[in-house]
């Protein structure tokens, strides 16, 4: 379960991507209008229906200032496909335009207690979370979504609004957690 | 070695003996994939009952060659190519290739009805 709630603050972080960089939170907030977070990953069926569209979110939106960052925290040991070399290829070859973290120690995933890919966390200029959930309500067919949640919830934070579905179960493959 | 051998007059529905629906509560899709089974299995007019089998652990999916949730075999045969990417049985999320090439947790409707047609073996 989701460790913050609709209100509450980002939990700071930095890990690499697979552009060779380190992304940290706070950083790209204080550049930016919102930030969202999305965890994901290659492998996952539901992740993979949904990256096209959250490519488009994040190309949509980057003019106006939204930052999009994706955390894959699988454990790479069981699912190879999760690596961070699959990663940066599957970047490449799905011409993916936000940069694609790796949490290696499943830290930051756990920090946030995300449980699926995709999740997704969405916090505006503040760094106050205002949306949680699925990125939208079909994840079988785009052309049937009658709630694309994540960008209503971004429209309503640009536009200084309020956002009519703060919070919706994240649907999705379970987080592949390391054996502790 | 035993030859497989097909008779194409005759289709699996008029021989199906067996259908198995596995799946894992950790993947959403079970439900929906469900439902489009029991649309094929009523559309093809089969009168056998589904073997629902629900996988809990990882354990079981060894015997159970389970390969990722939702997974339909007919006459034991799965009704998809397994997955590439999955070494070996497990608790996961299966994909399916839509006939637009897209990914799916759920199988496609055709691939389901193309495995109740497939030709029967003699």
């Amino acid at each position: 379960m989701a460790t913050i709630k609709h209100g509450d603050r980002l939990i700071d972080f930095t890990l690499p991507a697979t552009d060779g960089r380190e992304y940290n939170a706070q950083m790209l907030l204080g550049e930016g209008t919102a930030l969202v977070v999305v965890f994901t990953c290659n492998h996952c069926p539901y992740a993979q229906a949904w990256e096209g569209r959250i490519n488009a979110v994040a190309r949509d939106y980057a003019a106006r200032g939204v930052k999009l960052v994706a955390i894959n925290p699988n454990d790479a040991r069981k699912y190879p496909g999760d690596d961070f070399e699959a990663m940066a290829a599957r970047v490449q070859q799905n011409g993916l335009v936000f940069p694609y973290l790796r949490d290696t120690t499943q830290e930051v995933a756990r920090a946030y207690g995300a449980e699926r890919t995709p999740e997704v966390f969405v916090f505006d200029s503040s760094g106050t979370l205002r949306y949680h959930g699925a990125p939208d309500d079909n994840y079988e067919d785009e052309q049937a979504v009658a709630h694309p949640y994540l960008r209503q919830a971004l429209d309503a934070i640009l536009e200084n609004e309020t956002i009519a579905n703060v919070e919706t179960p994240a649907v999705g493959c379970t987080i592949k957690w390391m054996a502790s | 070695m035993l030859e497989k051998r097909y008779n194409a007059s005759e289709t699996m529905g008029s021989s199906i003996a067996k259908i198995e629906f596995l799946y894992w509560e950790g993947c959403p899709s079970h439900e929906r994939a469900l439902e489009l089974l029991r649309q094929v299995v009523a559309e093809e007019r089969v009168d056998i009952p589904i073997t629902i089998i629900r996988v809990d652990t990882e354990e079981e999916t060894v015997p159970l060659d389970f390969y990722g949730s939702p997974t339909i075999r007919v006459n034991g045969l799965d009704i998809d190519t397994l997955p590439g990417d999955l070494p070996q049985p497990g608790l996961a999320c299966r994909a399916y290739r839509r006939v637009d090439g897209r990914i799916s947790p759920l199988p496609p409707i055709e691939l389901i009805r193309a495995a109740f047609r497939r030709p029967a073996l003699v």
